[in-house]
């Protein structure tokens, strides 16, 4: 099972977290067309990259964003949103 | 408007009927006990510990006001002259522990009513567990993935213990090391009786 | 009975003074503490212990090491015993897997002769026609496939599973396992050292026995791997999976126990392969490994007079070995061309045995009647894979040791991202590349000699804990690799009576892979799934190598261009029952839990929850439970258990913002001290989840989930919260809280005692909500209520809530007060029309299709979901939720949920909530319809099980005093 490090609560394994999808920008609901809409309600991007994906550590409640490369599955690192900028 | 309600530990109907070596015991009674055991796992009900959370940008200074410790770290947590512990469960929210010594702070906690700014007061019921006994950690080992054969004391570690969300802490009294479980009081009975099955099996075969 | 133990000597791992009775087939034999059960059954001349996959072809032991298929039996208990490698046990009553009314008479023993009917990939191209015939053949397939009878009588057992965490994990406890162990612990590395052998030493506890000084370093390595502190040793344990991060599984007979670590050091040797020749499979062919297990282990005799088939040195030394137990070697025949003696061949001329270079086994000839070995026929190479069949010489014997080949146990390090190559020098693969912090020694990397081994194994464990930072030294230098192969490339045969076996598990043959290449499976991974070599039980540890070399061949291509198959976990079986360990189911209960028990509710999963479904009464069934339940709080008082409900308190600054967008309907302007009802969209316009919004002041809120979808609301708040910036606390009370509803004409009353608080309808209107003390404790009291009555919800601190639970239902007493549970709820929620989220919804319905639209706000400025609803309510709706109600005339079956609603003979609906008694005194339900059938007063027909319609008519909705004037 993979280790991931969760910037609060450090390396624990995966079974102590929850995935949250890939990292999505909302486009601005008012000025973006159907399409635009849908694509961002529907399609996810699983081509070979790195991903920002959320993911959350269950008992402490914490939603924290990992890069990982999904062709070798290394996770390069793991941040809080709010420390990000 | 006569009658008050009781305060009602989760466990009450299990610990009575089953327990013998299990007895709900308050809390200072039962580190005593846990010092002096010479079971090699030894896992009592101390779900009488009352907790108070507080959380919020001011949550730090309400402390200092009633000369309470406030943790420099999250997960660090400091004892408590007149008995009991804080401990710093994230950057703005506490958990103060309390057993035998019901400090002055206590109503100053029940009086806040969401109405001062900056701090809230948080109810907190987890039932509380102390595992104890030189086989302990291999209790542990059977239903959590963190290790705590060496552990760090005073270190709160909020993980999964048999598939539910606990926060453990490791202390130590008197030399005896205590693992002091806490988990979401609807979980109790569920993870008591999973946690009484296994200390069984350690007892039985290491 | 005749018995072939040879005298004590020092190293046998067995203990003559603890005998072992057991049965195997029904009849009684001895074996001792320490026996394998095939070494107990060997010893007591029992040569026949099981039969093939496929030919039903009687077998013997045949590599004692994990792979003996064949000798494969049940217990009665266990199905898929494995008896060359499982501890005998007193007791034991051992049935072969694989027959059909016994090992001897086995009833399906005729395959063998119907062989040419059963190509490779038969079942890929028969029973397909005719058509009518297929469950006659599924049935007999079913009968015939399999090994061993599962027993559904067995009580369930909990296996213990447990976590281990230490810096470094050894595979094997060889000499150069335990020389890796040792040098990484020395450094400070603590280390688990894990060998599937009952005892350490590895091939050093057999392979070597008369090889000087080994048995001496073989102790003293034991001694000093076993004292050290920081290594821990597990014998008997298997590693059956390497998995990311250094996570591994171990098991033994009685746990599981996921290990983590920070390197890894394999040090697992290897599986000896067998030679491909006629008859290579009768009982009394062994591999020489497993001959020397025997002799050296079990102090059993292997045969009697044997013949040995060479294709390396190490067929000399077992030649030597067998000929010093008082074995009679009629020859050593060796595959390999005539050359000058090597040390092992001179050895063996010395001890006088009679070698044969430049032969083969031609084929091995049965015995009739007990189908053992009663001779070989030997002939001379002419080339590789072709003997010649003219100067063949029959040699009688009981037995044949092969001894051609090695194949590196290489699943941990392919599992653990290592690749390997094919080194020509060696006729073996070898390590070609391995990951950071994964290592590999002695002869699964190629080193054979003793003394090399355990140098290669120091260094193995220096570098390990250089490279995880115990320490700085210089890791040595690696020493070399085999100079001679010890495997031979190609020791496979045709014959034309066909019965050479490539593998033993699936009784694939020589031609099954020549006919496979030449229908196009040219490809090691499309072959393998074809032919299905390498796939049963011992997953290929005795085909794959020998199935490569062949596919190699027919390819004319190297065994690097051909490849191997991918090693995936498990490396070596492991029962369910250790994966399913304990099996923890968690769940939670309410604060009221005990009472529920004691009151003896019956209890249904919802979500992570055990709540009341209902409370049977004695001689009532439980529909008429259920309406009792429900009757009682129309008339007079009930309470139900909410303790389920997601709770949670959303505060601070920006509160009433994020509300309004998380919810569909407009919060901001709600008014302190009441509540209103909490649509939550997801962002494709669906319906996720509902509750109540309730609002103590300003910046104070506290809303309620529903019990399935509380969990997951709470963390999309807390992510939207991130994202969004928001300054909220939001704080998960779902535990920490409780809730009950008192409900019905009686609850004003009763609460009215209790609190210091007027609740009047007039002070606490519907839709009001109070904080109060409730008899001493600070509570929540809100007038809401899905149940179509007066109703009060309670809401307090968890430790509180039985002691409240108790308190009413006291006080209650005078008034009737019952408890009510989950289905009595879900029908009054009916009677009133109110659709339940996950029940009356699915995973793809949106609030315009449920009734809902008017929790939609027209003119916010977000909400999660807006954007999308404002598409879908441009579309034409497809369907819409309606109630329904059977006729009063109607005595038939009634529809049951998800019975659909037929129009046409097309599906034209679904029933979503059905009762068949309400307190209405008629059937009522909900479904969804086409929106022209959505509409009042249209019969409607619901197609029941079985087919048959029955007649409704849609209602309008609520069922239930429809102008709520019992709710004020």
């Amino acid at each position: 099972m993979k280790i991931l490090t969760c910037p609060v609560n450090g390396p624990r394994p995966l079974q102590e977290f929850h995935y949250g999808g890939e990292w999505r920008e909302m486009p601005d609901p008012d000025s973006a067309s159907d399409e635009a809409w849908a694509d961002y309600v529907f399609n996810r991007r699983g081509s070979p990259d790195v991903k920002r994906e959320w993911w959350y550590h269950i008992a402490s409640g914490i939603w924290f964003v990992a890069e990982r490369n999904n062709v070798t599955d290394e996770i390069l690192r793991t941040y809080l949103l709010d420390d990000a900028d | 408007m006569s009658f008050i309600l009781q305060r009602r530990s989760p466990l009450e109907e299990l610990v009575e009927s089953r327990a013998r070596r299990s007895d709900p015991l308050p809390y200072s009674e039962a580190i005593e006990t846990g010092c002096r055991t010479e079971a090699a796992v030894w896992l009592c009900d101390v779900s009488d510990l009352v907790q108070r959370g507080l959380k919020g940008p001011a949550a730090a200074d309400w402390l200092r006001e009633r000369q309470l410790p406030v943790p420099a770290d999250v997960y660090r947590c400091e004892p408590i002259d007149a008995g009991g512990r804080v401990i710093r469960v994230d950057r703005d929210e506490f958990l103060i522990e309390s057993h035998d010594a019901i400090g002055e702070f206590a109503a100053d906690w029940g009086s806040l009513d969401g109405r001062q700014e900056g701090v809230t007061r948080i109810e907190r019921h987890d039932a509380t567990f102390l595992l104890t006994g030189i086989r302990a950690a291999n209790v542990l080992a059977k239903t959590c993935g963190v290790d705590f054969h060496d552990p760090r004391l005073d270190h709160w570690v909020l993980t999964r213990v048999a598939g539910v969300s606990v926060g453990i802490l490791p202390w130590a009294s008197q030399g005896t090391t205590f693992f002091q479980c806490s988990v979401d009081p609807t979980y109790a009975r569920y993870l008591w009786e999973e946690l009484r099955e296994i200390v069984d099996e350690v007892l039985r075969r290491g | 009975m005749e018995t072939s133990r040879l005298a004590p000597h020092d190293d046998e791992w067995i203990d003559r003074s603890a005998p072992l009775d057991f049965k195997f087939e029904g009849a009684a034999y001895r074996g001792c503490q320490g026996d394998v059960v095939a070494s107990a059954l060997w010893a007591a001349g029992v040569r026949v212990v099981g039969r093939s996959f496929k030919y039903h072809r009687p077998r013997g032991i045949y590599s004692l090491a994990g792979a003996d298929v064949n000798a494969m039996f049940e217990d009665g208990r266990r199905t898929n015993l494995r008896g060359d490698v499982a501890p005998l046990v007193a007791g034991m009553n051992l049935r072969s897997v694989n027959t059909a009314g016994g090992l001897q008479r086995d009833a399906y023993r005729w395959f063998e002769r119907a062989s040419a009917l059963m190509p490779v990939g038969f079942y890929y191209k028969a029973f397909h026609t005719p058509r009518s015939l297929f469950p006659f053949y599924e049935r007999q397939m079913r009968k015939i496939a399999g090994l061993g009878r599962i027993n559904p009588q067995l009580p369930a057992e909990k296996t213990a599973k447990d976590y281990a965490h230490h810096d470094l994990l050894v595979v094997g406890g060889g000499l150069s396992g335990m020389s890796a162990a040792l040098a990484a612990a020395e450094c400070g590395a603590r280390v688990m050292l894990a060998d599937e052998q009952p005892r350490l030493g590895g091939s050093a506890a057999w392979q070597a026995r008369n090889v000087p000084d080994v048995s001496g370093w073989r102790e003293t390595l034991i001694e000093q791997v076993t004292n050290h502190p920081r290594i821990e040793v597990r014998c008997s344990t298997q590693v059956a999976g390497c998995y990311a991060d250094h996570w591994y599984a171990l098991t033994d007979a009685d746990r599981l126990t996921k290990l983590r670590t920070r390197g890894l050091i394999v040090a697992s040797g290897c599986y000896e392969q067998p030679a491909v020749f006629h008859n290579n499979d009768l009982p009394g062919v062994l591999l020489g490994s497993a001959a020397q297990r025997l002799a050296h282990l079990y102090a059993v005799k292997p045969f009697s007079t044997c013949v040995v088939l060479a294709g390396n040195d190490d067929a000399y030394q077992v030649a030597i070995d067998l000929k010093r137990v008082g074995v009679h070697v009629a020859a050593v025949v060796d595959l390999r061309p005539k050359h000058r003696p090597t040390p092992a061949e001179a050895a063996c001329d010395n001890a006088g045995i009679e070698r044969r270079p430049g032969a083969a086994i031609w084929e091995a000839v049965a015995a009739s009647g007990t189908g053992t070995v009663q001779g070989v026929r030997v002939a001379p190479v002419q080339n590789v894979g072709a003997v010649g069949r003219r100067d063949t010489t029959y040699i009688p014997c009981d037995g044949v040791a092969v001894s051609v080949g090695w194949m590196p146990v290489a699943g941990p390090l392919y599992q653990a991202g290592g690749r390997f190559t094919y080194s020509d020098q060696l006729e073996q693969l070898v390590p070609k590349s391995l990951p950071a912090t994964i290592y590999a020694a002695g002869r699964v990397n190629g080193v054979f000699e003793f003394a090399d081994r355990m140098a290669d194994g120091k260094r193995a464990g220096v570098a390990a804990a250089v490279e995880l930072g115990f320490c700085e030294t210089d890791v040595p230098a690696s020493p070399s690799r085999a100079a001679t192969p010890h495997s031979h490339p190609y020791p496979v045969y045709a014959h034309p009576k066909k019965k050479n076996f490539v593998d033993f598990d699936e009784d694939l043959q020589l031609h099954d892979f020549v006919n496979a290449h030449q229908e196009g499976y040219d490809n090691i991974e499309l072959l393998k799934r074809y032919s299905t070599f390498g796939m049963g039980p011992s997953q290929g540890k005795l085909a794959n190598m020998n199935a490569i070399r062949i596919l190699a061949r027919l390819n004319q291509a190297t065994i690097n261009e051909t490849g191997a198959t991918t090693s995936r976990p498990f490396h070596h079986p492991v029962p369910l029952r250790h994966l399913a360990g304990r099996r923890f189911h968690p769940h939670r209960c309410t604060p009221m839990h005990a009472w529920h028990q004691r009151a003896g509710a019956r209890f249904v999963h919802a979500g992570a929850w055990r709540r009341p479904e209902y409370y049977p009464v004695e001689g009532q069934t439980r529909e008429e439970s259920i309406l009792a339940e429900a009757t009682r709080v129309r008339r007079d008082v009930g309470l139900i258990d909410l303790g389920t409900l997601g709770k949670m308190f959303v505060e601070g600054p920006d509160a009433a913002t994020f509300l309004d967008r998380i919810y569909t309907d407009r919060f901001s302007k709600l008014k302190e001290g009441s509540m209103r009802y909490g649509l939550a969209c997801d962002e494709a316009g669906l319906v996720a989840d509902d509750g109540i919004v309730a609002r103590f002041g300003q910046n104070r809120f506290y809303i309620t989930a529903s019990t399935g979808g509380a969990a997951s609301l709470f963390r999309e708040m807390k992510r939207w919260a991130i994202l969004w910036r928001s300054n909220v606390n939001l704080i998960d009370a779902t535990g920490n809280w409780t809730a009950m509803n008192l409900a019905g004409p009686h609850a004003r009353q009763i609460l009215a005692d209790l609190v210091d608080i007027d609740i009047s309808s007039e002070a606490l209107p519907m839709g009001g909500v109070r904080e109060a003390k409730v008899a001493g404790v600070m509570a929540k009291i809100m007038r809401v209520g899905f149940v179509g009555e007066v109703s009060y919800e309670l809401h307090l601190p968890a430790s509180y809530g039985l002691s409240l639970w108790e308190t009413l239902m006291d006080r209650g007493a005078e008034h009737q007060i019952g408890p009510f549970g989950v289905e009595a709820q879900r029908l009054l929620r009916l009677e009133k029309g109110h659709p339940i989220v996950s029940i009356d919804t699915d995973a793809l319905t949106n609030p315009y299709e449920a009734n809902l639209g008017w929790a939609v706000a027209k003119n916010k400025e977000f909400f999660i979901g807006q954007r999308s609803l404002k598409i879908l309510k441009q579309q034409p709706p497809t369907r819409r939720l309606a109630g329904f109600e059977i006729p009063g005339h109607y005595n038939g079956p009634l529809p049951e949920e998800c019975h659909l609603i037929i129009r046409d003979q097309q599906i034209a609906g679904r029933v979503t909530s059905v009762a068949h008694r309400s307190t209405l005194g008629k059937t009522i339900g909900l479904a969804f319809l086409l929106p022209e059938l959505a509409q009042p007063g249209v019969e409607i027909a619901i197609r029941i099980d079985g087919g048959q319609l029955v007649p409704a008519t849609v209602a309008e909705l609520p069922f239930y005093d429809p102008d709520h004037a019992r709710q004020i």
